[in-house]
C-alpha cells in the first residue's frame, strides 16, 4: 500500500548538492509507487518547471516547495499549499537572495512571518534549528524555537520533521523530537532528505560535494556518512518509522493539502501607458498610419490591405500592447542613437517594419506573415531585438526604469556539465593527475559528456587506461554528471516583463554583474510557463558598423547612412564572390569562403539565400550541393508539383526557408496558416510524434482533394520533413543579409576604419585578432604596435594606419590605461624613466608594455628596459633619480624570435611577425611550398606545405571529414582531412598550432584544396632533419 | 567510558532475517542481544574499492609498474549496531556489507 509521499527532495538544481535530474526523481517515484512528490531545492525554484511537467506526465502529484536557509544558518522545509502560498515562496526566496551577498541567501524570522501565509513548514533536516538544539540536548531552547515557528505558521501548518538516514543518533533524535511534538500538540512527518534517486548515485553526490568544496575525495571531510539519501519506497520508510506510523500517514495528509499549480493564465504583459481615449489597438493603428509614409512613399491598396489585416490580427490575438512595448524600446533606441533591429520571424510583419522594430521590408523581400502571426496561434510570438553590444546596457536600464525593477528581470541560463568541464571537474575530485586531466580535456572532441568514452577510445594516448577500474569509474561519473547545472548565469539578452510583481511569479536573485537581477528560470522554463520575454541580444556587428561609420565620418569628413545604402554595388559583390570576406557578417566562415566563389551572390536576395544556405541544417539535409549545381546551371531546376514553382522559384526548387514549409502545406494540402505552422513546429521535434503521423495523413488527404496523388504528396511531405528540422527563417536571413552587405560595403570602401572597428569589437565572428591583423596587412593596411605616447585604450587610426590599443596588452586594466592617457595629456612621456615615475604602474603591466614594444619609440632595447625596471622599483616617488654605476649592464637585445614570442605572450598577436617565422627558423624550407606557389600548381600535384592553423573543424555533418585553414606569410589554404587520416593524426590536428601537411592538390569548381595524407609536428620534422644531417 | 578496538575483533554472530544480531560469541561465552539501542550505516571511500586508484592512472601505461594495480584495496560499507546484551553489556558491532563478516568495534563499561 502506498501510504508515503516524499516531502523533502533535492534535484540537481540544489546545485552541486543534488545528484539526480528532477525527471529521474519523478521516474523513480513512479517506479516505486509513490503517488506524489515534493521538490525542495535549496533556496530556489530553479528546477520547478521541468519537475512539474515531469510529474504531470507521469501521473504524479507535484508538491512545490523549497528548503530555505535561515539567517542563523539553519534549514527549514516549506511547501506551498496553494497559489497564494506559491507566491509567498517566490517572495521569500527573492528576499533571501536580494538582501544578502550573492550565493549566500538567507531569510530572517521577520521575513518568514511576513510571507508565511498558505505555506506548510516542516522543521527541517539535521541542520534544522529544532533538530540541532535537540541533538545537542538543549531542550528548553528547542521548545523556544518551536514556539517561534508555531507563532509564524500556526499549529496546523507547522510539523516536526523526522529523518532516519541510518546515522548514529538518528533514533534518539527522532524520539526526542516526537516528545517535543507531543508537548506542543504538533504533527510529525517523516522525510528522507532525498539527494538522489537511487542509492548508486551517492558516488556522484560525493563527487559533487568535492567540486563544491574544491577538494578531492581523499581530502574531503564533508562527505555524507552513507548512501541512504535516496528515494525510498513506502515499505522502506514504514519500516524505518515503525514506531511513528502517524509520521508516515501525515505525508499523505500534507500532500493532499498542497494544491499549488503553475497556472499563469492570469499573468499579463505590462499595460503600455496610453494617451487618453485610446486603446492599445487604436494607438498601435494610429502609430502605424502616422509612420507608414516613411517606409512606403507610394502607398497602394495592397500595402494598405496588408497593414489593415495585420493590425486586426494583432488586436484579435491580444498582442497590441506587446507590440507597443517593443516599439517603445526600439523608439528609445532610435532616439538615443543605439543601433538595434528586430530579428527572427518578427521581420515578416509589416507593422513591425513600419514601427521601426525591423529593418527588412516584408513586401520587397516577399516575406510571409504566417510564420510569425496567424489566427490559430496558441502562444505569444517572440520579438527578439539585436542591439549593439556596446549600447545594450543602456537599453536594459531603460526597460528597468520604464517598468520598474519589480516588474522586469533578466532571464537566467544554466552553465551545465559538458564533456570538457566534466573531465576537468570530475577528474579533479577523483584526484587524477592534473596533466592527464588537461590532456584529456584538450583531446576530447565531443560536446556531450556522455560521449567521452567513445570519443577517447579512438586515441592511443589513453588506451592503456581503458580496462582499469578507476577509468571506468571516471567515465561512468562523467556520463552521470552530463547536463547537470553547474552554475547560474545571465541569458544573453532575455528580459521578462510583467504587469504583476515578478517576485510573485518567479524568484529573483542577484547576478554576478553589479546591480543586475535575474530570475531563477531559463528561457525554456519561461516559455513553458507561458510568460513573455523580450530578447535584447547583444550583436557586436552592430557595434562594429556604428564604430566604423563614425571613424569614416571623422577621417573622410563625410556623412554615412548605411540604412539608405543602395544594395547593388557591383564591387561589393565582386569582393564577396572572391571569398574576400574575413570580418564580413555571416559569410566569413571556412565553409562560406568555399561556397561564395561558386554561388556568386550578386544581389541582396542572393545574400539572403547564402546566409541561410551554408549552415549545418541545409548541409545535413543535402540541400547545399543541389542548390549550387542548379545555381551553376549544371542541374535542371525541377519542382515536385507545378504549384510549388511560385513558392520555391527563388531558391531554385530547393526548400530552404521555414516560411516555404508553411506555404507548401497551404498550397498543396489546403492547410490554414496556423495548421501549417503547427506542422512546421511538429517537424522540428526530433522524435516522431503521434501528432506528426496525423499531420502526414491530413496532408496526404488534403493534397488528394487538390488532385495530387498519394505518391507525389508523400514525396512532397518527405521533402518538407527532411528539411524542417534544420530550416532557417527567411525573414531572419534577410535581416542578416542586410548586415552582411553593410559590413562588406565598409570593408570595400573604408577598409582601415573597418579593420580598426573589427579589432575594437572582439571577440566576434570566426577569426582571432591575429588573423584579422594579417588580413588587414594583405589588404595593404599597416598595423602599428602599441606606443606609450600614441596608443589609446582602443585601436585608433593614425595617418591611414591602425595603431594597436592598450586593451590588447594583458594585465593592463581600465585604471592603468586611463592613468597612462590622463598623465600624457599635457606633456608626452619623454623617456622610459619619465613614464615610470609619472604613470606609476605595477610591475606586471610595466613588463607587458615593455614586451609589447610600447617603449620602442624611445629607441630602447626591450631586455635592457626589463633590467632597468629593477633599479627604478627601488626608488620611492619623491627620491631624486640618481644613477648608480652598478645598475647599468649591457644585455643582448631580443632576437626577432624573442620579440615574436613576447608579442604573442602579452597581446596574443604580433604586428610584425607571422608565427611561421618560428618554424622557418628551425626547419629547412627544402621541399616546402608557400601558399602562393601552390596556387600555381595543377590538380593532383603532390605538395608539402607548412602553416599556422587558423581554423580547425570537424562538423558532425561532414561524415568524419575534418578541415583546417592553414596560413603562411603569403596567404591561406584550405586542407581537407579524410576520416582515416584524421584518425591517424587526430592529436596533431587538435593540438598543434603549426602543422606540416603532405598531400595532393584538389581543384574543383575554382576552389583549391589540399587533401592531406599526412600531418606532421614541426618538432618531429626538425628532429628528422637534425638526425639526417 | 568505553574501549575502542582499533583493529576490530572478528565475531561469530547469529542474525535474524534482516541481518540484525540476535546473539554472538564473546570470550568463549554466548551473549544474547536484549536490545538494539542504535543502528547506523557507514558507506565510505567507495573510490578505493577499485584495485587501484585514480591517482595511479598516470602510471597505468608505464612499463614496469604493474604493481600499481595491486596497490590497495579499501572502501567501507558497514552496518553498525549498538546493542545491550542480556547480561547488560553494551557494545558496538558491525556487519561488513561487502563480506558479510561481523566485527566487534567497541565495548562500553
Amino acid at each position: 500500500m502506498n501510504n508515503y509521499v516524499e516531502l523533502h527532495c533535492h534535484s540537481n538544481f540544489s546545485i552541486l548538492d543534488g545528484a539526480s535530474h528532477s525527471e529521474d526523481l519523478v521516474a523513480r517515484a513512479s517506479e516505486i509507487g509513490i503517488p506524489a512528490l515534493a521538490l525542495t531545492d535549496h533556496d530556489g525554484l530553479y528546477g520547478i518547471i521541468p519537475f512539474y511537467k515531469a510529474c504531470l506526465a507521469a501521473g504524479l502529484k507535484p508538491v512545490i516547495g523549497v528548503e530555505m536557509t535561515l539567517k542563523n544558518g539553519s534549514h527549514i522545509t516549506l511547501l506551498a499549499k496553494n497559489n497564494r502560498g506559491y507566491s509567498n515562496l517566490c517572495r521569500l526566496i527573492t528576499r533571501a537572495h536580494l538582501e544578502h551577498r550573492k550565493g549566500s541567501p538567507a531569510i530572517d524570522k521577520k521575513g518568514l512571518a511576513q510571507y508565511s501565509g498558505d505555506l506548510i513548514c516542516l522543521s527541517g533536516c539535521r541542520k534544522g534549528e529544532i533538530t540541532t538544539l535537540i541533538a545537542s540536548a538543549r531542550t528548553e531552547k528547542a521548545h523556544e524555537a518551536a514556539r517561534g515557528y508555531i507563532d509564524i505558521f500556526g499549529q496546523e501548518d507547522f510539523y516536526i520533521e523526522l529523518q532516519n538516514n541510518l546515522y548514529p543518533e538518528d533514533k534518539r533524535i527522532c524520539h526526542a523530537l516526537v516528545k517535543l511534538a507531543k508537548d506542543f500538540d504538533l504533527g510529525c512527518v517523516a522525510t528522507n532528505n532525498v539527494h538522489y534517486a537511487t542509492t548508486e548515485s551517492h558516488r556522484l553526490h560525493d563527487v559533487l560535494t568535492c567540486i563544491r568544496n574544491r577538494t578531492t575525495l581523499d581530502k574531503c571531510d564533508t562527505l555524507r556518512l552513507n548512501s541512504e539519501f535516496h528515494l525510498k519506497s513506502s515499505k522502506e520508510m514504514t519500516e524505518l518509522f515503525q514506531e511513528y506510523p502517524k509520521a508516515i500517514s501525515n505525508t499523505i495528509t500534507i500532500a493532499e493539502k498542497c494544491t499549488a499549480n503553475l497556472d499563469f493564465s492570469q499573468y499579463r504583459f505590462p499595460d503600455f501607458p496610453l494617451p487618453e481615449g485610446d486603446t492599445a489597438a487604436s494607438y498601435l493603428a494610429k502609430l502605424c498610419w502616422q509612420k507608414i509614409h516613411k517606409k512606403y512613399a507610394n502607398m497602394n491598396p495592397e500595402i494598405e490591405a496588408k497593414v489593415n489585416y495585420e493590425l486586426n490580427l494583432i488586436e484579435k490575438l491580444g498582442l497590441s500592447g506587446y507590440f507597443l512595448v517593443v516599439w517603445d524600446i526600439m523608439d528609445y533606441a532610435e532616439r538615443n542613437g543605439i543601433p538595434a533591429h528586430g530579428r527572427g520571424s518578427a521581420a515578416n510583419s509589416i507593422v513591425a517594419y513600419i514601427l521601426g522594430i525591423t529593418k527588412v521590408d516584408p513586401i520587397k523581400n516577399k516575406l510571409f506573415l504566417g510564420r510569425f502571426l496567424n489566427e490559430e496561434m496558441s502562444s505569444v510570438p517572440d520579438i527578439d531585438i539585436d542591439v549593439s553590444t556596446a549600447h545594450r546596457e543602456r537599453l536594459i536600464q531603460y526597460v528597468y526604469e520604464k517598468y520598474e525593477r519589480e516588474h522586469a528581470a533578466m532571464v537566467c541560463t544554466y552553465v551545465t556539465f559538458q564533456a570538457r568541464n566534466a573531465i576537468r571537474e570530475v577528474g579533479k575530485a577523483l584526484g587524477m593527475p592534473p596533466e592527464l586531466i588537461d590532456r584529456m580535456a584538450k583531446s576530447v572532441s565531443v560536446y556531450d559528456a556522455k560521449g567521452i568514452e567513445q570519443d577517447l577510445a579512438g586515441l592511443n594516448d589513453f588506451k592503456s587506461y581503458f580496462s582499469s577500474a578507476p577509468w571506468q569509474q571516471f567515465i561512468s561519473l562523467c556520463r552521470e554528471i552530463a547536463d547537470f547545472p553547474r552554475h547560474l548565469s545571465i541569458h544573453n539578452g532575455g528580459m521578462i516583463i510583467s504587469s504583476r510583481t515578478l517576485s510573485e511569479i518567479v524568484p529573483l536573485e542577484k547576478a554576478t554583474m553589479p546591480g543586475r537581477i535575474v530570475c531563477q528560470w531559463d528561457k525554456d522554463d519561461i516559455a513553458d510557463s507561458g510568460l513573455i520575454k523580450v530578447d535584447l541580444l547583444g550583436l557586436r556587428m552592430l557595434s562594429l558598423i556604428r564604430e566604423a561609420c563614425q571613424l569614416a565620418e571623422e577621417n573622410h569628413k563625410t556623412k554615412l547612412d548605411l540604412d539608405r545604402l543602395p544594395l547593388d554595388d557591383r564591387e561589393v559583390y565582386d569582393m564577396i564572390c572572391k571569398g574576400d570576406t574575413i570580418g564580413v557578417f555571416q559569410v566569413e566562415s571556412r565553409a562560406q569562403l568555399q561556397t561564395l566563389p561558386q554561388t556568386k551572390p550578386h544581389s541582396i536576395e542572393d545574400l539572403t539565400i547564402e546566409v541561410a544556405l551554408v549552415r549545418p541544417g541545409p548541409l545535413q539535409g543535402h540541400m547545399v550541393h543541389p542548390y549550387i549545381r542548379r545555381r551553376k546551371h549544371l542541374e535542371k531546376v525541377t519542382y515536385l508539383h507545378p504549384k510549388l514553382k511560385p513558392i520555391l522559384e527563388e531558391t531554385l526548387g530547393i526548400i530552404l526557408f521555414q516560411e516555404q514549409v508553411i506555404q507548401v502545406a497551404t498550397a498543396i494540402a489546403d492547410f490554414t496558416p496556423g495548421e501549417a505552422d503547427s506542422l512546421r513546429r511538429a517537424m522540428t521535434r526530433k522524435k516522431p510524434t503521434k501528432a506528426m503521423d496525423e499531420m502526414r495523413q491530413r496532408f496526404i488527404e488534403g493534397a488528394k482533394r487538390n488532385g495530387v496523388d498519394n505518391d507525389r504528396a508523400s514525396r512532397i511531405f518527405q521533402a518538407l520533413e527532411g528539411f524542417a528540422e534544420y530550416g532557417f527563417c527567411k525573414s531572419h536571413a534577410a535581416g542578416f543579409a542586410l548586415l552582411c552587405y553593410q559590413s562588406a560595403w565598409l570593408k570595400r570602401y573604408y577598409p582601415v576604419e573597418f579593420y580598426c572597428a573589427l579589432l575594437n569589437n572582439q571577440p566576434m565572428g570566426f577569426y582571432s585578432p591575429e588573423v584579422i591583423v594579417r588580413d588587414a596587412k594583405r589588404h595593404g593596411i599597416e598595423v602599428l604596435p602599441a606606443d606609450i605616447n600614441k596608443s589609446n585604450d582602443r585601436c585608433t587610426i593614425e595617418g591611414g594606419k591602425i595603431r594597436l590599443g592598450f586593451r590588447y596588452i594583458k594585465e593592463l586594466g581600465e585604471k592603468a590605461m586611463s592613468q597612462i592617457m590622463a598623465e600624457r595629456q599635457s606633456v608626452p612621456y619623454l623617456s622610459f624613466d619619465d613614464f615610470y615615475f609619472r604613470a606609476r604602474l605595477a610591475r606586471k603591466p610595466m613588463e607587458n608594455l615593455i614586451l609589447a614594444g610600447a617603449f620602442d619609440s624611445f629607441g630602447c632595447q626591450r631586455r635592457q628596459l626589463l633590467w632597468r625596471l629593477g633599479p627604478l622599483e627601488k626608488n620611492s616617488p619623491r627620491e631624486l633619480p640618481l644613477e648608480f654605476g652598478d645598475t647599468s649592464v649591457s644585455l643582448p637585445d631580443f632576437t626577432d624570435l624573442d620579440e615574436m614570442k613576447a608579442d604573442y605572450e602579452v597581446q596574443g598577436l604580433s604586428t610584425k611577425y607571422h608565427p611561421m617565422h618560428a618554424l622557418t627558423k628551425d626547419i629547412s624550407r627544402d621541399g616546402l611550398l608557400k601558399s602562393s606557389e601552390i596556387a600555381r600548381l595543377p590538380s593532383n600535384a603532390r605538395v608539402r606545405i607548412a602553416g599556422y592553423v587558423i581554423t580547425r573543424q570537424r562538423p558532425p555533418t561532414a561524415k568524419g571529414f575534418a578541415f583546417m585553414t592553414l596560413e603562411d606569410e603569403e596567404g591561406m589554404l584550405n586542407v581537407i582531412i579524410k576520416p582515416d587520416v584524421y584518425c591517424r593524426y587526430r592529436q596533431i590536428f587538435k593540438l598543434e598550432p603549426l602543422i606540416l601537411v603532405q598531400g595532393t592538390i584538389q581543384r574543383q569548381n575554382d576552389i583549391l584544396n589540399i587533401v592531406a595524407d599526412r600531418l606532421i609536428r614541426p618538432c618531429d620534422e626538425w628532429q628528422k632533419q637534425i638526425s639526417s644531417t | 567510558m568505553s574501549k575502542l578496538f582499533h583493529e576490530a575483533i572478528t565475531l561469530e554472530v547469529k542474525e535474524d532475517i534482516q541481518h540484525r544480531p540476535i546473539a554472538f560469541l564473546y570470550k568463549g561465552g554466548k551473549e544474547g542481544v536484549e536490545e538494539i539501542c542504535e543502528q547506523w550505516r557507514v558507506s565510505q571511500e567507495w573510490w578505493k574499492r577499485a584495485t587501484n586508484t585514480p591517482q595511479d592512472l598516470q602510471s597505468c601505461g608505464d612499463p614496469g609498474s604493474p604493481a600499481k594495480s595491486e596497490i590497495r584495496q579499501g572502501g567501507i560499507d558497514r552496518e553498525y549496531f549498538r546493542v545491550r546484551t542480556v547480561r547488560g553489556i553494551v557494545c558496538e558491532m558491525y556487519r561488513d556489507l561487502l563480506t558479510s563478516a561481523w566485527y566487534l568495534q567497541r565495548i562500553y563499561d
